[in-house]
């Protein structure tokens, strides 16, 4: 079997695009649905319609994360306003009624020198970590952006499972995962992104109470 | 409310061209899907358009190519890049005259915004 870094990378690039064209058609179909007040006619509709939803972003975020990891592409740095990105992280995240999200983005933030696909996937993922951290209790996302010198410092704090003290080392560790159903490169991802923008990202937690984590991005990095 | 923008859809996805064509004529705007990048230079050459969204692996000619072409024919045709190939760089279609850059599945809801601040200037 071959299995150089080139036919790896190759497959990655392939298994992706083979599942983002299907989701394609359907996140479009769903849409129409949407548009169309499929989910106004009975709740329950609009129910299935946002579990569908929900599915897709979670395959996408797997296969996104996937590539990211296996074939990482160098930051496309453009004007990005991180307020717009949390803004759109939350609201295709956000259909859990159960969860409630209090976001606090200061009003005059600037705008930051980045890619804007990798800070969407870096939120996207911290995002859904605090929403699978709250499925056993806990019921409250806290989002802040400032300005703190010259970066803008983010913080995602959840009141859900928190992650135990022998666990914290191993956060960022490639494919370490305490969940039976993840691949376990979010957070290895996130870093990745992190340290390609030249900023940071750092995880407090207690086991039971919930985690907070905080990134730095620069407003200038390239 | 958007005016009747006149959208040119270019993908090889039969599935694809018809979902993302009934979103855009529910809202209200008229639509023209192609598969591949000749068919699409070809409607361009004969009909009027506000917006073309151009997936950038098409059977014949790429995407990048077509925008090219395009441009040149009619520069104020809006182009809007598609890929379910994130590795793409956004930059290099940006920097060739495309107005956004979106990867699959598409975000329609920013899609739409976008589509509305083209109105604005169409």
């Amino acid at each position: 079997m071959c299995s150089d870094d080139s036919t790896i990378k190759k497959v990655a690039s392939a298994v992706s695009h083979e599942l983002r064209v299907p989701l394609t058609s359907i996140k479009n179909s769903v849409f129409y649905l949407k548009i169309e007040g499929a989910e106004a006619e009975d709740p329950k509709i609009a129910q299935h319609i946002s579990i569908i939803n929900s599915q897709i972003d979670a395959c996408v975020q797997m296969v996104s994360n996937m590539q990211s990891f296996i074939d990482p592409r160098e930051p496309v740095f453009k004007e990005v306003r991180v307020g717009e990105l949390l803004t759109e992280a939350l609201s295709l995240m956000f259909t859990h009624s159960s969860i409630r999200v209090t976001v606090d983005i200061e009003g005059d933030l600037p705008a930051v020198m980045a890619d804007g696909f990798q800070v969407r996937q870096l939120f996207d993922n911290i995002i859904r970590n605090a929403v699978e951290a709250m499925h056993q209790g806990g019921c409250l996302l806290i989002v802040t952006a400032r300005l703190c010198g010259d970066s803008v410092v983010i913080d995602f704090e959840d009141t859900g499972d928190g992650i135990k003290p022998e666990h914290m080392d191993r956060l960022f560790e490639p494919l370490f995962t305490t969940r039976s159903h993840a691949l376990g490169l979010g957070l290895a991802v996130c870093r990745q992104f992190a340290d390609a923008h030249k900023g940071e990202i750092g995880v407090q937690s207690e086991a039971g109470k919930g985690t907070k984590v905080t990134v730095r991005l620069p407003l200038r990095s390239c | 409310m958007v005016s009747a923008l006149k959208f040119l859809v270019v993908d090889d996805d039969l599935a694809i061209r018809k979902t993302l064509s009934d979103v855009l004529e529910v809202k209200g705007f008229d639509v023209v899907a192609v598969g591949t990048g000749l068919e699409a230079v070809e409607k361009v050459k004969m009909e009027f358009f506000n917006v073309a969204i151009i997936d950038i692996r098409l059977p014949d000619i790429k995407g990048t190519e077509v925008l090219k072409k395009i441009k040149e024919l009619k520069p104020a045709i809006n182009c809007i890049i598609i890929t379910a190939y994130p590795e793409e760089d956004p930059g290099k279609t940006l920097s060739q005259g495309a107005a956004d850059f979106f990867i699959k599945p598409i975000d329609l809801d920013r899609m739409l915004k976008v589509i509305q601040k083209m109105a604005g200037t169409a």
